[in-house]
């Protein structure tokens, strides 16, 4: 059961902090169907605020190194967190890959789908970042931490719980858009 | 404006001048590409379809291409805003000044140069990989 309450899309529990940064919602989001998990490339909470007070592309929450949750946009308002879509039946085996390889056009198609025909996008996802970093040797994502993996667990819970979504609507930001394949790999909700 | 602050400007200016083109020239020189070697063409990453990016090869003239004009992105651009592509090109290059560095192109134009000297390079070029 959720201990949690949601007024005007602010989740009030005592373990969110409230930090919310209007410039990054963009309009409203009468359904969530899903939740994508992403990595930043910022390897401080800080620089993501910064990016958010310019209105730049953003999540609805961002977990700190140390489990710290914060709320940043409302559930109820969309961010822009996804990009393109990839399609959803090629991770289905339900259809064949393109001839030509466009990640543009795969999205246009997508988009026109309805869920769950396609992945949750920007329209009807929450979007829950964790501090990370990209290292130049390696070219990958740090490694979440224990606390950060704590958190994201407990979040998406209360999110599940509070917003009716399925465990199958879960997505590493990967999966989901044509990202690099270390984001979130290193995630664990479940 | 007397004549110490004259003087003072000048001297910044040219200092300014120095540090830009000396900037510049640095910068140029991991441009400069001798010779490319060891090319492995159309690698596929696990789990995807062999078809999934119709042959992806790039010509030693098309590598020469994106060498010199692809955009220097920051590290945070290459991981987090550009595409990424199951299928990418790999080789190792050698500049005019000597040093050698293993590459990778991806076919969504995305690239990455890990150079001898420690240097990392992240570019992005989707018309330099799509041009024929």
């Amino acid at each position: 059961m959720s201990l949690s309450t949601v007024q005007d899309g602010k989740v009030l529990n005592p373990r969110i902090v409230q930090k919310i940064f209007p410039l990054i919602e963009k309009g409203p989001m009468p359904i969530v169907h899903g939740i994508i998990v992403h990595q930043t490339k910022s390897p401080t909470a800080a620089a993501t605020f910064n990016s958010y007070l310019q209105g730049n592309n953003g999540a609805h929450f961002l977990i700190e190194k140390d489990g710290t949750i914060y709320q940043t946009a409302r559930i109820d308002r969309k961010t822009w967190h996804v990009g393109k879509l990839r399609a959803r039946c090629l991770l289905e085996l339900t259809c064949k890959p393109a001839k030509t390889w466009s990640p543009k056009l795969t999205h246009l198609q997508e988009s026109q789908k309805s869920w769950p025909q396609r992945f949750p996008s920007n329209d009807d996802s929450i979007g829950i970042e964790l501090v990370g970093e990209f290292l130049e040797p390696t070219k990958t994502y740090v490694v979440t931490t224990e606390q950060q993996n704590k958190s994201l667990k407990w979040l998406v819970k209360e999110l599940q719980t509070t917003l009716y979504i399925s465990a199958t609507e879960i997505f590493r930001h990967p999966v989901a858009s044509y990202k690099d394949l270390s984001e979130a790999s290193t995630a664990v909700w479940q | 404006m007397s004549g110490w602050q004259k003087v003072l400007k000048l001297v910044l200016c040219f200092t300014l001048l120095f540090l830009l083109t000396g900037a510049q020239a640095s910068e140029s020189e991991y441009r400069d590409v001798l010779s490319i070697t060891d090319v492995v063409q159309n690698i596929v990453d696990p789990g995807n379809d062999p078809e999934i990016c119709g042959n992806f090869r790039l010509s030693t003239k098309q590598l020469l291409y994106y060498f010199k004009n692809a955009r220097e992105v920051l590290i945070g651009t290459y991981a987090h805003d550009l595409d990424y592509a199951p299928c990418h090109v790999t080789g190792k290059l050698m500049l005019k000044s000597g040093i050698t560095a293993k590459w990778k192109i991806e076919l969504s134009g995305r690239g990455s140069i890990d150079f001898d000297d420690g240097r990392y390079m992240f570019l992005d070029c989707e018309r330099c990989v799509t041009r024929r």
